[in-house]
């Protein structure tokens, strides 16, 4: 799916639609309370550039991703009066991803809810866990640097308006006064 | 669990009274991934680095199922510093990219469990990596219902009020500056950490006794306590460093002065020259009355007045030029009074490398 199709995008693009659902938003994601929550306070974390999973998603955006992530977990904590969060990435429609755009789920916990994040574990065979040990080592070995934040082209011609804040000072000015 | 034993009861007390410090030596001892991280336990360790420490784990939800801790130990996640946070994930994408090539599984879910409701079952902060097929009968599911527009409303504002009080957010200075058509989207935004209730939960590991509200059948949310508001200016020890950048920056009315002779100008003053801030000011006075109408007269006094300050200077050139202006006369006189006011700046920058 690319942008055009992917309902996620579109609805993100369309500010008065999702005014309704908005809690946070900075330049590079959106924050959003879920149309159709599994509970209270389940927020969606979606980046406003498409990408379909999380391989795609550059180092630093997963970071930030996590970041708001963890502020929002902590912000439904003490305002809703949850009882824990669960932080969820689904990545790939066997893990439950529902749209291809790929975002983070922040979803808030009560004791028997009747969510179930638990699983039943399986029994693995030492063998087994040997030979996936060896697999992944030859993956995990080029796990190392990380991705560097693009540095954005600074506008010099760029002639915002200006407005003083009430009360401050530069301090530039300041000091300047302070000069015989 | 009202009824707990004279034991438990003895342990809820000693746990109690001792400082945030003392507690989390104490869970670190008795923590099973702080051992397996040290040596002292043995597991299948699937990847290492500074910050992090990945294992498998012995009761998985699918094989391969990666456990990936923090090599500190911290119990809950709004403890975790924030560029280890971002290098756990970085990697934790790494590793969830690693388990879609060697294990051929077509999905992976990445879990945080904060809270023992949620799910958590260790004191140590971990993320889980699990590999996902069709039909792999792994009970984790993620329910979608429906949910009223009022009960909507009620939760958006009370997490929006909070939301903005973490990120430093103004609503009304916001909506002034969309009015302006200046663009009040923030930057990316730091916050210190926050969360003691989260805390104490994990902690004690006490169960809270507090009724479930009935989310979607009852008539309306029930009533929830006001939650005591942080107070401003506190940065916890773990967030040392960081750069609170709640606040907008100030900005300016009307013209700037010329920002190379501003900053010429307190380089000076840093450095404590005197007469490098008076040959500064001087080319920068030159400047502005360059613009004038009346040039000639200006120039020939300023210039006898240099000759005679300079002459006690190491600045040659400033002399040269000054000299060379008054005997040329108006039109010259400018170009050399500019051309000396850039060698003067030239010369100031030049010093301070």
């Amino acid at each position: 799916m690319s942008k055009e199709n992917c309902d996620m995008c579109q609805f993100i693009a369309d500010h008065e639609k999702r005014s309704k659902y908005l809690v946070y938003e900075d330049e590079d994601i959106v924050a959003m309370l879920a149309p159709k929550p599994a509970n209270i306070g389940h927020i969606l974390i979606i980046p406003k550039e498409h990408y379909p999973i999380i391989e795609n998603v550059p180092d630093p955006l997963v970071a930030h991703c996590f970041f708001i992530a963890n502020k929002l977990s902590s912000a439904v904590f003490e305002s809703l009066n949850v009882h824990g969060t669960n932080i969820l990435v689904q990545n790939g429609i066997s893990a439950g991803q529902t749209s291809a755009h790929f975002m983070v789920h922040v979803i808030g916990r009560f004791e028997n809810d009747g969510i179930n994040m638990n699983w039943q574990p399986k029994q693995v065979a030492d063998e087994e866990m040997n030979t996936i040990v060896l697999q992944l080592s030859s993956f995990t070995n080029n796990i190392g640097s990380f991705e560097k934040e693009k540095e954005k082209p600074v506008n010099i011609d760029d002639d915002k308006k200006i407005i003083s804040d009430e009360g401050k000072e530069n301090y530039l000015i300041k000091s300047m006064i302070r000069i015989p | 669990m009202s009824d707990l034993t004279p034991e438990q009861i003895a342990l809820q007390d000693k746990l109690a009274k001792m400082s945030p410090e003392e507690l989390k030596e104490w869970q670190k001892q008795r923590c099973v991934f702080c051992h397996i991280i040290s040596g002292k336990q043995p597991a299948k360790k699937v990847y290492e680095d500074s910050k992090c420490y990945a294992v498998l784990d012995i009761n998985p939800a699918n094989p391969g199922h990666i456990l990936l801790m923090t090599r500190e130990h911290y119990s809950i996640m709004p403890q975790v510093p924030e560029n280890e946070l971002s290098h756990l994930f970085m990697v934790a994408k790494a590793l969830s990219n690693a388990l879609l090539k060697a294990m051929q599984v077509n999905g992976t879910n990445i879990i945080v469990q904060n809270g023992p409701a949620a799910g958590q079952k260790s004191q140590h902060f971990m993320v889980h990596i699990i590999p996902r097929k069709e039909g792999d009968n792994v009970g984790l599911g993620v329910p979608q219902k429906e949910i009223r527009d009022t009960d909507l409303e009620q939760i958006k504002t009370r997490l929006k009020k909070r939301v903005n009080e973490i990120f430093g957010i103004n609503e009304d200075r916001e909506e002034r500056y969309e009015a302006e058509g200046i663009s009040s989207v923030p930057a990316r935004a730091q916050a210190p950490a926050t969360s003691t209730r989260m805390q104490k939960l994990v902690d004690t590991e006490l169960e809270d006794e507090s009724s479930l509200p009935e989310i979607f059948s009852a008539p309306e949310l029930p009533e929830m306590p006001e939650m005591p508001v942080l107070p401003e200016g506190i940065m916890p020890a773990d967030d040392a460093g960081q750069i609170d950048e709640t606040e907008e920056p100030a900005r300016i009315i009307g013209d700037a002065k010329d920002p190379d002779a501003l900053l010429a100008e307190i380089e000076a003053e840093l450095r404590g020259d005197v007469e490098r801030l008076d040959q500064v000011k001087k080319s920068a006075k030159k400047e502005s009355k360059d613009d004038d109408a009346d040039d000639d007269a200006d120039d020939d006094v300023d210039d006898d007045a240099d000759d005679d300050v300079d002459d006690d200077t190491d600045d040659d050139v400033d002399d040269d030029a000054n000299t060379k202006g008054s005997s040329k006369g108006s039109k010259p006189a400018d170009t050399k009074s500019k051309s000396s006011q850039k060698a003067d700046l030239d010369k100031i920058s030049s010093l301070f490398g």
